[in-house]
């Protein structure tokens, strides 16, 4: 019965039958209570905007070896020997980190770098070969062996070195440069400044400071982020780093101060410790988080 | 040389449309089918990143196949052979009143944790067979064309799946 039932081969009257059985009522039961385990909400717009993402990423890539196909057959074995020197000397190495995403890179002079998520690195061989010097976008712990002098180029300012362990961190209005051994030359906002093992200089908005360091290695290597007096806007910036989640904080003020840490392995714990020291509440729905005052 | 003419899936528009027609029942199948420590939503975006990739091979109208076969590839080698157990709304009603009669919320609650083990001992087939039918609400000649087999095969898993329930609920 139940069997024609689902195929729709059943007559009217023989329906109104078996709707009448014990077999139809947990049938139909069975299908009341079914939607109870409808699948979670599909974000399907942001998931295509990852999609998007990794597809730029490979377009570019993609890009590089099409033009050079079309250059080579061109121009095919004729100038094949100054087209190798050309690439040779454009040629660039991009580097780049997604979401809560780590790499470590060894240089071509064997220095070591760490990038740290959501950031991009570039070598340019051009400019590689006349001294040291990269493009960096957001943050990377850079360990430099002794040579030529080495650079490190970002939007707001550039970090000069010979041969020491330091970390620089770029974001939109902010630049931060934090040397762990010898000694580093930080231009920024149009100004020198030298800063030595254990110090750290900040350029917030324009507003240059320096501190003294409490570690001996960026905290962020080991899947913690300290604060000290950061507004909490950008303290949530910095979580959207290594979670992908969007955040909801309309009802609070943005300027309040966070001291403090969170870690970069548990979503969870790193609210609550943001939100605890500042009696804030969060919830979180998938990758939305909403934070207001209880 | 590609012929401009015929719609190719490397067109962004293409692709894009693409997205939108499946990506929503592709997500639903592998999550009835695996489970949420699948991580469907991954094996989604995974899928349609190998469609972009193979995309000069693949016809717009061979796409969906190509979509489902990936995604359930993903997750057989990520498939930890472990019982599939779905979540429900804990507080899931089927009357839309308020019904204050606490011994039938109970039985309720009962009812919905013995449907929860049922589910779980049902073959991954039979369960994304039966939830895309009766949660989704498709029609058994759509689902079909999905999971790319006949209706008669769909209908005789749903049948199955159901003679299932029924014995596994009666018994737990």
């Amino acid at each position: 019965m139940l069997k024609k039932y689902i195929s729709g081969e059943l007559s009217e009257a023989a329906i109104e039958q078996f709707k009448k059985t014990n077999a139809f009522k947990e049938y139909q039961t069975l299908i009341d209570y079914a939607p109870a385990f409808k699948s979670p909400h599909f974000n399907s717009k942001s998931s295509f905007i990852k999609i998007q993402q990794e597809i730029n990423k490979k377009k570019i890539n993609r890009g590089k070896i099409i033009s050079i196909g079309i250059i080579s057959t061109i121009a095919a074995i004729l100038i094949f020997g100054v087209f190798v020197l050309a690439d040779f000397f454009t040629h660039s190495e991009n580097y780049n980190t997604s979401i809560a995403e780590k790499i470590e890179i060894t240089l071509p002079d064997d220095s070591d770098v760490v990038l740290a998520p959501n950031s991009s690195l570039l070598l340019d061989n051009k400019t590689w070969l006349n001294n040291r010097s990269l493009k960096l976008k957001g943050e990377a712990y850079f360990e430099v062996d002794k040579g030529k002098i080495f650079v490190v180029n970002t939007r707001m300012g550039n970090v000069s070195v010979l041969g020491t362990n330091f970390n620089v961190k770029h974001r939109s209005n902010l630049f931060e440069v934090s040397c762990f051994t010898g000694k580093v030359q930080v231009d920024t906002g149009g100004q020198s400044y030298i800063i030595d093992a254990g110090q750290t200089i900040h350029n917030f908005d324009g507003k240059i400071s320096k501190s003294d360091l409490q570690h001996n290695q960026p905290s962020w290597k080991e899947g913690i982020s300290n604060f000290k007096g950061v507004a909490v806007s950008q303290v949530i910036d910095e979580l959207k780093h290594y979670y992908d989640i969007e955040v909801n904080y309309g009802g609070i003020i943005k300027e309040t101060k966070f001291s403090g840490s969170f870690e970069h392995n548990n979503l969870e714990n790193a609210l609550q410790s943001i939100c605890a020291p500042l009696s804030l509440e969060f919830e979180v729905f998938e990758n939305k988080v909403i934070i207001y005052k209880p | 040389m590609p012929k401009q003419n015929s719609p190719s899936v490397c067109q962004e528009k293409v692709f894009e449309d693409l997205y939108t027609k499946h990506a929503k029942n592709l997500y639903d199948f592998i999550y009835y089918k695996f489970g949420n420590k699948n991580n469907p939503a991954d094996k989604v975006q995974n899928a349609f990143l190998k469609l972009w990739e193979n995309c000069k091979d693949i016809l717009p109208e061979k796409a969906k196949t190509f979509l489902f076969t990936v995604a359930n590839n993903l997750s057989i080698n990520s498939f930890n052979h472990q019982k599939v157990i779905l979540n429900y709304q804990k507080n899931y009603s089927k009357t839309t009143q308020n019904i204050e009669d606490p011994s039938f919320l109970m039985e309720e609650q009962e009812y919905l944790k013995k449907y929860q083990q049922a589910l779980a001992n049902l073959s991954p087939e039979k369960r994304a067979t039966f939830l895309m039918c009766k949660v989704e609400g498709k029609k058994h000649k759509e689902v079909a064309s999905l999971l790319g087999i006949s209706r008669k095969a769909v209908e005789k898993r749903l049948y199955t799946a159901i003679i299932e329930l029924r014995k596994d609920i009666k018994e737990i």
